[in-house]
């Protein structure tokens, strides 16, 4: 007998009308409970499933983060399902139920009930067998409930949202706070003009409290406006910044390579020389200057006398003392417009980072006022402090320009002297340009000054990549159209003929030779 | 764990069952085409429970109350209620002797001191007289002048009532009718019946039958359907069933609230399971099923749902009320 094989004779043996009649009564009320378990869970979940779904379809019409209420829908059928099992006697079938049918159902006449509650093995006989199975039913309707339910999810889920999600809000909302985090910076390093920011910060702050969750088109022309006004004031104080800086480096190596006085200079120093009052402060310079007493009288005397064949150290020593660092009220006065706006605080603090000694506010300030009136005669410690202040100006000025031009930046690609709102070509600057009717170039060209030519053109050491004389071998003139060299030939800046710049084709060569009766670059080569 | 309960082991019932259908075989010959009549009388008779046969004028309601008593082997005795009956005339009364000693006092014992009270045409006596039986029925003892005296086992009482002819009647009240543990409609017969009858009952009177059981056998046979199991599920049947026949409960069916006034009491739950394990005795069963509730339950619930008065001239009842609410509580107990 191979494996698997059933013996081939009698059959299992089948179970009595009695056992099967308990088996079925015990199939059928499982089957039962699960089916009334079913039933009244979806009654009991439906109101709460359609109702997530509603929310969940409004949200797609109105607002989308709503669409997270889906997720409470298998929380609440759980809940559901759970409260069902506590209370277990609402839908399970008790034993004697499922016997009852099983009687009823086999025609037992209440034999199968007596047998399943008392003893009474003589009784079993009386048992019928079913005749067809206890059947406890297939949940269609609430099956159908399910499956609407479903659909109903998916086509929601599968609903286009009617208004923007929280995330485009969001991206919208972030230029706005860059916008605000620039404006904050902008006027914490006062590099606009204050009005300008606080009505600036004053619109971002509308911009902020509007309770629609993205910028409207308008939001975004005021972002973009801003945006250029701001990019505009950066550049010129950038363009300021950096004029300034390169004044004061001016003056500062004006100070330093001064090597001469001028008579009235020479007359104030022999006056100083003399003065009692001034006395102490002669002395503490020619310490400084590290003149002895008898090179101080020796320099008295030439003062006096007119003369001015000074050496190196007395020359320091006399500019310290009369002329304020060697500079003129003019350039002083330049000084003064140039530091008018920088903080004193600031300057004296500047000097003591750059460890350039110790220099009060309040030196600072006096400094400055004197600059600003061109008052010459500084002593000794004036001109040291000037130097120092115009070397800490000078590193502020080009701080500030450096901020001005991280902030430009910021606010584009592109750096701000190469564009600008509505200039330009192909580095034209986004924003409306001003409505100057005067084409795309402005009447600003402050940065562009006219310098007067003083040099040879011939020697001119700036390349200008064209000739500025004739050739000697000056091509065909009814070819050029005058005196000029054609379009073909350029010379270099010794009236040498450079090079053949042909922008021709190898088979129009042999034409432009007949026509001119220069060989061409093919043919000197 | 729970004890199971022991059956009546099946060879005792079965005999017990071979004499019931020995009996009703007997009552049967006598009273053609009224089998199930007679099964749920003698299911009543084992029941210990009383009878009201309520039947047109000569549909053998009297022969039946006779041929039940003969069968049993019974004491029986018959009262014709009339107007002018007495209570004493039922129960009997004290009557003055003259003895040797002197005269004294005795006791006349009425008709109600039987096994088997055949009280016919019930409604025609007086309330006063009907309300004789009530203690007899229920508490199955009579007092008079003080002396309670018990009255014999088995003791029931078969009433007949003519629903027609009303007048000059005392219809019972609902105290009176709920000591019946039935009231049976008995119908009339058929053709066949009918030729059967007038060929076979040379004179047209049917012969009784003889006795087939004595006194002890009855009692034993009522002691044996007191033993017939009630499943859960018949109880939860049988008690959901009078509960739901009152309106003031808060399952019951909306035309109970509509056209009942008064459901049945606690009596009838009891009863209802009395007669159902006669029915089941008699069937030869252990235990009561849906069937006999089914069979006994407009008999013992019918006259005890009271209707109002507009459901009575609809044409409503309460035993068809009763069928109804045994259908619908049949499927609320299985489930289908």
């Amino acid at each position: 007998m191979g494996m698997g094989s059933r013996p081939t004779g009698a059959g299992p043996e089948q179970p009595g009308p009695l056992e099967s009649l308990k088996r079925a009564s015990r199939r059928y009320r499982r089957s039962r409970s699960a089916f009334r378990f079913f039933c009244r869970l979806t009654h009991l979940a439906a109101p709460g499933v359609v109702a997530v779904i509603t929310l969940a379809f409004l949200s797609k019409l109105l607002w989308p983060p709503l669409l997270q209420a889906l997720w409470l829908m298998p929380f609440w059928v759980a809940a559901a399902a759970g409260y069902l099992i506590a209370r277990g006697s609402e839908w399970r079938i008790s034993a004697w139920r499922a016997d009852a049918l099983a009687d009823v159902a086999s025609g037992s006449q209440g034999t199968f009930m007596a047998l399943a509650e008392a003893r009474g093995e003589d009784w079993a006989s009386g048992v019928r067998r079913l005749d067809v199975p206890l059947r406890a039913g297939v949940p269609l309707r609430q099956i159908g409930t399910w499956a609407a339910a479903l659909a109903a999810v998916m086509a929601v889920m599968l609903l286009p949202d009617m208004r923007p999600p929280r995330a485009r809000a969001e991206i919208a909302v972030t230029p706005l706070t860059r916008m605000e985090d620039l404006v904050a910076t902008v006027k914490e390093a006062e590099l606009v003009e204050e009005s300008y920011v606080e009505r600036a910060q004053e619109v971002l702050e509308e911009m902020k409290r509007d309770e629609a969750p993205s910028l409207t088109a308008a939001d975004w022309q005021a972002l973009d406006g801003l945006r250029e006004e701001l990019k505009r004031q950066l550049a010129d104080g950038e363009r300021r910044f950096l004029e300034q800086q390169r004044t004061l480096a001016s003056l500062r190596n004006l100070m330093q390579e001064m090597k001469g006085l001028t008579e009235e200079e020479v007359q104030r120093a022999a006056e100083l020389l003399a003065s009692d009052e001034a006395r102490e402060t002669v002395q503490q310079l020619a310490k400084a200057a590290e003149l002895s007493a008898e090179e101080l009288d020796e320099l008295m005397k030439k003062c006096a006398s007119g003369q001015r064949a000074f050496s190196d150290k007395e020359l320091a020593f006399l500019r310290s003392l009369c002329t304020g660092g060697g500079l003129s009220p003019d350039q002083l006065q330049q000084l003064g417009q140039c530091l008018a706006g920088m903080d004193a605080a600031e300057l004296a603090g500047l000097c003591q980072r750059m460890g350039l000694g110790e220099l009060s506010p309040e030196e600072v300030v006096r400094l400055l006022k004197a600059c600003k009136a061109g008052k010459a005669g500084f002593n000794a410690g004036d001109a040291e402090s000037l130097r120092k202040m115009i070397a800490a100006a000078e590193c502020m000025s080009g701080e500030k320009a450096g901020c001005c031009s991280g902030l430009c930046a910021r606010l584009g690609l592109n750096p701000c002297s190469g564009e600008r709102p509505g200039r330009g070509g192909v580095t034209r600057g986004p924003g409306p340009a001003a409505l100057e009717g005067s084409g795309q170039t402005g009447t600003d060209f402050g940065e562009f000054e006219d310098e007067k030519f003083t040099g040879n053109l011939g020697e001119a050491d700036v390349p200008l990549g064209f000739a500025l004389s004739p050739p000697e071998e000056a091509p065909a003139p009814d070819a050029a159209g005058g005196d000029q060299p054609g379009p073909a030939v350029q010379f270099g800046a010794g009236n040498e003929r450079i090079t053949w710049h042909s922008r021709l084709l190898p088979r129009h060569n042999d034409v432009m030779k007949n026509y001119f009766g220069q060989p061409t670059i093919e043919d000197s080569r | 764990m729970v004890q199971k309960a022991e059956l009546t082991p099946r060879a005792e019932l079965e005999e017990a069952a071979a004499r019931c259908r020995a009996v009703l075989d007997a009552v049967n010959n006598v009273i053609l085409g009224k089998e199930n009549l007679t099964r749920l009388v003698f299911a009543t008779v084992l029941a210990r429970g009383h009878v009201l046969l309520e039947g047109l004028p000569g549909l053998g309601k009297t022969v039946l109350a006779k041929s039940v008593a003969a069968t049993l082997g019974l004491k029986f005795s018959r009262v014709q209620f009339t107007p002018d009956l007495l209570p004493a005339d039922i129960t009997g009364s004290y009557v003055l002797e003259s003895q040797a000693d002197g005269r004294q006092m005795r006791f006349c014992p009425g008709p109600v001191f039987t096994n088997l009270l055949l009280a016919d045409e019930i409604n025609r006596a007086s309330p006063k007289t009907q309300s004789a039986l009530l203690e007899a029925m229920s508490e199955r003892q009579v007092t008079q002048l003080g002396t309670t005296m018990p009255l014999e086992e088995p003791f029931c009482v078969l009433a007949t009532q003519n629903p027609i002819e009303l007048e000059g009647t005392y219809p019972l009240p609902e105290a009176q009718l709920d000591r019946f543990a039935c009231k049976i409609d008995v119908t009339g017969t058929d053709r066949d019946v009918l030729r059967t009858i007038i060929t076979t009952r040379k004179d047209g009177r049917p012969t009784l039958p003889g006795q087939i059981l004595e006194r002890a056998a009855v009692l034993k046979l009522q002691a044996m359907a007191d033993e017939i199991l009630i499943p859960q599920a018949i109880a939860e049947h049988i008690s959901s069933l009078v509960a739901v026949t009152s309106p003031e409960n808060k399952e019951a069916a909306e035309d109970v609230r509509r056209i009942v006034k008064y459901g049945a009491s606690p009596r009838a739950a009891i009863w209802l399971a009395q007669v159902c394990k006669g029915l089941a005795l008699i069937d030869c069963r252990p235990a009561v099923g849906f069937e006999d509730v089914r069979e006994a339950g407009p008999a013992v619930l019918g006259h005890r749902i009271i209707l109002q008065h507009a459901a009575r001239l609809d044409g409503e009842s309460g035993r068809a009320l009763a069928l109804r609410l045994i259908d619908a509580n049949e499927k609320r107990i299985i489930g289908t």
